[in-house]
């Protein structure tokens, strides 16, 4: 055996041992990468602090949209069914976060929200009035008619949107800009489950928000 | 400071447009008809004059007495903001308050009179029962769900929306079309901002809503001041609680134009799939991703922006528009419901695919 068929041998064998570990790192990533999302889900109640861009535009520096009406808007249309306030099963909620189900409706395409709060509120109280006394909204859209993925909305809210796990779904939780000139910012964590997108809104602490969907997606 | 939250709208079957009918108002008016539009439920005048006991009227709650074409009136027994919407009848028909206000002498002592007059004459001549019953049919079903604006807290900030608004239960829109007639060139005041906005709010009540439109002087967000020329188009919206604002053309449009606007559901060919798309003067501008696929709200106002108390002068006429549901065609907009922040801006449809914006009287 001449060197150069040595030195060829020797090369084989480095290269093989080589490759063999980076598959083998690949590998493992690859399984833990599954740990996090697929095989242990995130259940429990959020420990420590999430931490979150500064960052936000305040009411008066947006051009932004006419006030949010009530918490149950009547429809002005004249050929509108109204509301129906049946919601499937599976995505029926009783209580979040020791709050009750106040009002609850569905659509057409198969979204659903719910609305939650400690005690009833006037149907004409305002969407900031809920959210004020500490109303917590919960919107389930299915696959079919969601129109952005959590990578999506990852995509598009860049910084502003904080990786958290939520189940089995890399989710995601936002500190909202203010919508209302009250100036209250709340919290929106997003997450997906085999059915579709879902989001819980409400003014509470990212790490509280994270928890509170925590407990749905792992019901 | 914003005076109050009212809703109020012209007799849909008054003829012509609210400036030719202030032009007939100049003519000797016959005052007959009063609509009174409360928190949550419209009532006439006989029903707030038995309300008991209120507040004198008075004409003149806004800033810089601007307010004056209107009467508000104060339940002390339920503790009831009123908005009284006075109205004449002329030839049959019921037009605005404002029609009266143009040609009144101005002198807020006169109008104070005048107000109280027309009232108490009013109260004892329930001589437009029919126009009442009419108004009262009209409006009741836009005004009843509406009214809860007027319960809502004046907002704290000077920016002030004016806008007509359809709403559905079904969450279904996903098309809102038309043309916005440019009508004002609003001069140039540091720290105001002026906005003809067309809107969709997407998914429920609380979510993300996507617009677009035209806007002048002061920027917000990524949109940049803009205290000369003439209208730069826009886009802005909510996304997952976060709000953008995007210049999409500078100096687009001058006074005096009307350029198409859209926002529709369909297919965006840069993401080559489903997005709502952004189109102002023919040209698709932005594609745009939301949580939901339908909104449960379209929207035509003005808006102005900043830390000026002071009324501007905006005038935007929103023609030919129409709205699509999910699965359907396109239909007329149809008889809104009407949002203002303060009462010196209108809203009018005179007809069904028509919104008129503006500030009245114009400067």
């Amino acid at each position: 055996m001449d060197a150069s068929t040595k030195r060829s041998i020797a090369i084989f064998a480095v290269a093989t041992i080589v490759g063999s570990l980076l598959i083998g790192i690949a590998a493992v990533s690859s399984r833990s990468q599954s740990s996090i999302s697929g095989t242990q889900p995130a259940c429990d109640e959020h420990r420590g602090t999430i931490v979150e861009v500064q960052d936000f535009t305040a009411y008066d520096e947006q051009r932004g949209k006419l006030p949010d009406t009530l918490l149950r808007p009547a429809s002005v249309d004249e050929d509108d069914q109204g509301y129906d306030t049946t919601v499937p099963p599976s995505v029926s909620i009783d209580r979040i976060d020791g709050k009750s189900r106040q009002w609850a409706y569905s659509t057409g395409d198969g979204s659903s929200y719910q609305f939650f709060s400690t005690n009833p509120l006037p149907f004409n109280s305002s969407l900031w009035e809920f959210q004020a006394q500490g109303g917590i909204q919960l919107q389930f859209t299915p696959t079919r008619a969601a129109a952005l993925s959590i990578a999506d909305f990852r995509e598009s809210l860049g910084p502003r949107a904080t990786p958290v796990l939520i189940g089995r779904s890399e989710g995601i939780v936002v500190w909202a800009d203010p919508d209302n000139p009250s100036g209250q910012r709340l919290h929106h964590a997003y997450w997906e489950d085999d059915e579709g997108l879902w989001s819980l809104q409400a003014d509470m602490s990212a790490a509280q928000i994270v928890s509170s969907a925590r407990i749905i997606a792992c019901r | 400071m914003v005076a109050d939250l009212g809703v109020r709208a012209l007799d849909r079957s008054a003829r012509g447009t609210p400036r030719l009918a202030r032009a007939e108002g100049m003519l000797e008016p016959a005052w007959r008809c009063v609509t009174t539009v409360c928190s949550s439920h419209v009532r006439s005048t006989s029903a707030l004059a038995r309300t008991g006991p209120r507040e004198a009227i008075t004409g003149s709650q806004g800033p810089q007495g601007r307010d004056r074409r209107w009467a508000i009136s104060r339940d002390r027994q339920q503790g009831t903001t009123c908005s009284v919407n006075l109205v004449k009848r002329k030839h049959n028909t019921c037009q605005s308050w404002q029609d009266y206000e143009s040609h009144l002498a101005t002198d807020d002592a006169h109008r104070n009179r005048k107000a109280s007059k027309y009232l108490t004459m009013s109260k004892r001549r329930p001589s437009c029962m029919t126009d009442r019953i009419k108004y009262a049919l009209t409006l009741a079903t836009t005004l009843l769900s509406a009214g809860v604006l007027l319960s809502a807290p004046a907002p704290a900030t000077a920016g002030e929306h004016a806008g007509a608004w359809k709403q559905r239960a079904a969450n279904d829109f996903n098309g809102f079309k038309g043309r916005q007639a440019l009508r004002t060139n609003p001069a140039t005041v540091v720290g105001v901002g002026y906005v003809h906005a067309s809107q969709v709010d997407v998914g429920a009540g609380g979510g993300d809503f996507v617009a677009i439109g035209t806007a002048k002087g002061r920027g917000v967000a990524n949109c940049a001041d803009q205290y000369s020329g003439s209208w730069t188009i826009y886009t802005d919206g909510i996304l997952g609680g976060v709000y953008f604002c995007n210049d999409e053309k500078k100096n687009a449009y001058k006074a005096k134009t009307n350029p198409t606007f859209s926002i529709q559901y369909d297919y965006c060919p840069s993401a080559s799939t489903d997005r709502w798309l952004l189109s102002f003067g023919g040209t698709l501008w932005r594609c745009l991703g939301t949580g939901q696929t339908g909104g449960h709200r379209v929207t035509a106002m003005l808006e102005t922006t900043g830390a000026s108390n002071v009324d501007r002068n905006i005038d935007v006429r929103f023609n030919n528009l129409r709205r699509r549901h999910q699965g359907a065609n396109w239909v007329d907009f149809g008889a809104p419901g009407h949002h203002f922040s303060n009462l010196n801006y209108s809203v009018a449809n005179p007809y069904n695919d028509q919104v008129d914006a503006f500030l009245t009287p114009l400067d």
